[in-house]
């Protein structure tokens, strides 16, 4: 058994057949590991008592200090996100109100899932730059890989609103419009 | 019209309502003291929630609310009897009809009957009657207890047969063999009280617990007899198929056990024969090896001295109730604290450890009380 236990981490003990199977982790009777119980420990009785006063230390201390649990009540309370964590995407706008985003389709292309579909227009007043007539996420089919916002030319979309809770009855509603995606950020929302 | 006799009126009370009055305060018991256990049952599901989430630094269910008001999670019992009520009644096509729907109430009945010999408070004597705080004063005294109690297990085995289902089947089995295999040990072990105190009715070892050993010591059952105590204590979780002895429970090999294709208040119904005869396996506990209602060092006579009698009774039910109430807590304490065993390791310690102890217990007790030649 010492002799198959230097090799243990090179070989594959399932797969290979012509190896014996390592049982080197299992401890097995006889093994200078394993301890007989004495015979107060075979009576069972102080070694369960010993249990008892472990779980009811948990007890007392919880009950006298409900408050110090590492539950999280979670619609109430929310665990804090870290900075980059990504949630659910928003739009950015200009000072003006209009969207950054000029429609250039990198999203859309970037999008591994095939969740943004992006119909473009053109500014009446302004030839040089387009803008996304429509601009619909199915967050449905969406992995939250962050792609789309690396692949943003413009910093017109980003997943900084730390919103996860994304649930909703019908699926049509799932699938996020230009006005919900540019709609600013309350707290609690 | 005749005016009405103030002396009449004590004169009917005393010839017609003082002889009944014992019959009516059994009576009274009998209505109040299963519904009381059935009402706890509520309670103790909340404790083993709330208990279990504590041991395990959780914070346990306490969302349903009235007003936004938790209760500290009680209502969700309140929200279990509604489902349990509510709910459909399914009935699996292999069923046996007849048996299935008689089984619930067949494991149910046995474990509400047990608690009927056990004294709640001494006897107080009130107008010169004397009113005991026991439904049955029966001569076969506890004995009735084990004959009622094994009655159960036809209850789980039907349950188990008529579902027509092979893993409620097994649970069944299961439940049959362990319990029976442990009532021997939960009898055996209480010979040995039965004979220091010479009696086999609960009132008269309760009775004769309130005296003192030596003087100093409460003279309990656990302290003349620690031994039978511990196997009792074993014997009682395993008849009452509590964890570490939860067999006929095993979610990972039978699904669920012999109330598996049981559902709604028929799910409820063992459900609370099982916490029922917790309450009453606790209150034989107390009854035999803690003095039953006695407070150690204030016996009934002197607690009478200084009260009336229907005060002592109170104080001695609120002392009776503390008592059963923290084998309760035991019955949750140890759940969440022990890992179950196998089922030959069940059976092992039944028959190899506990059995041989118990008969041995009885000879060296035997032995001991001829030696001393005196009644403890």
């Amino acid at each position: 058994m010492g002799g198959n236990q230097s090799n243990e981490k090179t070989s594959n003990p399932g797969c290979q057949s012509g190896n014996k199977i390592n049982v080197v982790n299992i401890i097995q009777p006889g093994d200078p590991k394993t301890r007989r119980l004495n015979l107060l420990e075979n009576t069972y009785i102080f070694e369960i008592i010993k249990g008892l006063s472990v779980t009811i230390r948990h007890f007392i201390k919880n009950i006298f200090n409900i408050k110090g649990l590492p539950t999280i009540t979670y619609p109430e309370t929310r665990r804090p996100l870290p900075e980059n964590y990504r949630g659910r995407h928003r739009l950015t706008k200009r000072e003006d109100g209009t969207p950054r985003c000029v429609a250039c389709f990198l999203c859309a292309t970037a999008c591994p899932a095939d969740c943004i579909h992006i119909e473009a227009a053109e500014y009446e007043n302004n030839p040089h730059e387009k803008y996304p007539a429509r601009y619909d996420i199915d967050i449905l089919r969406c992995v939250f890989c962050g792609l789309c916002v690396e692949a943003c030319p413009c910093d017109a979309i980003r997943m900084d609103t730390g919103k996860y809770d994304l649930c909703d009855y019908t699926r049509k509603s799932l699938i996020y419009d230009k006005e919900f995606l540019m709609k600013d950020i309350e707290k609690n929302d | 019209m005749d005016q009405i006799d103030i002396r009449n009126i004590e004169y009917i009370f005393r010839t017609y309502i003082l002889p009944y009055l014992p019959l009516l305060v059994k009576f009274a018991l009998a209505v109040i003291i299963p519904s009381v256990m059935m009402s706890s049952v509520a309670v103790l599901a909340w404790v083993e929630r709330r208990g279990s989430a504590m041991i395990q630094d959780r914070l346990g269910p306490n969302r349903s609310n009235i007003f936004g008001f938790t209760f500290f999670g009680l209502l969700h019992s309140v929200n279990d009897a509604v489902k349990f009520f509510t709910k459909e009644t399914f009935i699996p096509a292999k069923a046996r009809l007849f048996f299935y729907f008689l089984a619930p109430a067949l494991v149910l009945v046995p474990a509400l009957l047990t608690f009927s010999v056990i004294p709640v408070a001494a006897p107080a004597e009130v107008f010169g009657v004397k009113i005991p705080f026991q439904i049955a004063e029966l001569d076969t005294g506890i004995l009735y207890t084990f004959a009622i109690s094994s009655l159960a297990v036809y209850g789980l085995v039907i349950a188990g047969w008529s579902s027509g289902n092979k893993f409620s089947l097994l649970g069944g089995v299961r439940s049959a063999s362990q319990m029976l295999s442990y009532e021997v040990v939960l009898g055996i072990s209480l010979i040995t009280i039965f004979m220091i105190f010479s009696e086999i009715e609960p009132y008269k070892i309760v009775e004769m617990q309130g005296d003192l050993l030596f003087g100093i010591i409460p003279k309990w059952g656990i302290l003349l007899s620690p031994i039978a105590f511990v196997l009792f204590l074993a014997a009682s979780y395993a008849e009452t198929n509590r964890t570490p002895f939860d067999l006929p429970e095993g979610d990972s090999e039978i699904v669920a056990g012999y109330h598996l294709e049981y559902g709604g208040m028929k799910f409820a119904m063992f459900m609370m024969s099982e916490y029922v005869s917790m309450i009453t396996m606790s209150a034989i506990v107390v009854t035999m090896f803690f003095g039953g209602y006695q407070i150690p060092f204030f016996n009934t006579a002197k607690l009478n001295a200084v009260f009336h009698p229907l005060i002592t009774a109170a104080i001695q039910i609120a002392s009776f109730s503390i008592k059963v109430g923290f084998f309760m807590w035991l019955y949750v304490w140890v759940r969440w604290t022990l890992p179950r065993f196998r089922y030959d390791q069940i059976m092992k310690l039944c028959y190899i450890n506990m059995f041989p102890i118990a008969v041995a217990n009885i000879f060296i007790t035997g032995a001991v009380i001829l030696f001393l030649n005196y009644r403890f």
